[in-house]
């Protein structure tokens, strides 16, 4: 009468199994060390956009621009203050501010950047509207407005020289 | 072969510490600065206003000004924040796939 026996199911009597499925221990450890190298060498964090120099040297061309206007405000006599004298001027900065502005929100992850363009944008209109619709400019305050308006360019340029800091 | 995990946070502390203080110091640094000219801003609109070189309604407007400079500062310094968050977090990472690479050396 033949008798039927049951082998015990291990690895070693299994070839197909031996060959396609190792068992846990060196193999398993060194693909995942391979996984986990592969990723990290891969990952790289970004939260904020390079430094553009392209971007910095328009920022040192818009503040030039807005410098000049305010001296030439602080040059000209309180008779020769009126908006229509300097209507140009004031137009032709104020687009040079939109553009810049333009750039920083071009970049991806430059909040930081396009947010100052847009607080130095309103703050300009309003120089501008005021100066329209007084048609004077209070010569005590060119002076404040000047220093002020060269900080939002400070504060865009200090944002581009810490982005040095992500460099590798 | 044991993973050191002291070993390896006492690293990443190591890493991450340096770029993080050199962060720490450039936010200082400017807000050092921007802190002083605005001082000067300050007294020269209070004494513009003490001379009634401007009125009360120009002064709350030059205040109003200053602040939304300040919110721009702000934004440099979060700016200036995030950049050093960056530079300390690649640089772990670096470390970590170093630390990985020697650790799998030897098998």
């Amino acid at each position: 009468m033949p008798t039927l026996t049951i082998q015990p199911a291990t690895g070693a009597c299994n070839p197909r199994r031996r060959m396609f499925l190792p068992t846990p221990g060196k193999y398993f450890l060194h693909a995942l060390f391979a996984v986990l190298v592969l990723a990290s060498v891969s990952c790289r964090v970004s939260l904020i956009a390079d430094r553009d120099e392209v971007f910095v040297n328009r920022v040192l061309e818009t503040a030039r621009k807005v410098d000049l206007l305010y001296l030439q405000l602080m040059s000209a006599d309180s008779a020769h203050l009126k908006y229509a004298n300097f209507a140009e001027a004031w137009n032709n900065t104020e687009v040079e501010i939109r553009q810049l502005r333009l750039m920083a929100e071009a970049h991806p992850l430059n909040r930081e950047s396009s947010q100052i363009c847009n607080l130095l944008l309103e703050t300009f209109t309003r120089y501008k509207n005021q100066h329209q619709k007084a048609d004077i400019y209070s010569p005590a305050l060119l002076p404040i407005h000047r220093d002020r308006l060269a900080e939002y360019f400070i504060a865009l340029l200090s944002v581009e020289k810490a982005k040095e800091l992500t460099k590798p | 072969m044991n993973l050191n995990t002291e070993e390896i946070l006492k690293g990443l502390t190591e890493v991450m510490q340096g770029h993080l203080t050199a962060g720490a110091d450039e936010v200082r640094q400017y807000a050092t600065r921007f802190m002083e000219r605005r001082k000067h801003r300050l007294n020269d609109i209070a004494y513009l206003y003490a001379n009634k070189l401007i009125t009360a309604e120009q002064m709350q407007e030059e205040l109003a000004d200053e602040g939304r400079l300040l919110e721009a500062q702000l934004l440099a310094i979060h700016a200036i924040g995030k950049a050093a968050a960056q530079k300390a977090a690649n640089a772990a990472i670096a470390f970590l796939a170093d630390y990985f690479l020697k650790w799998i050396k030897p098998f």
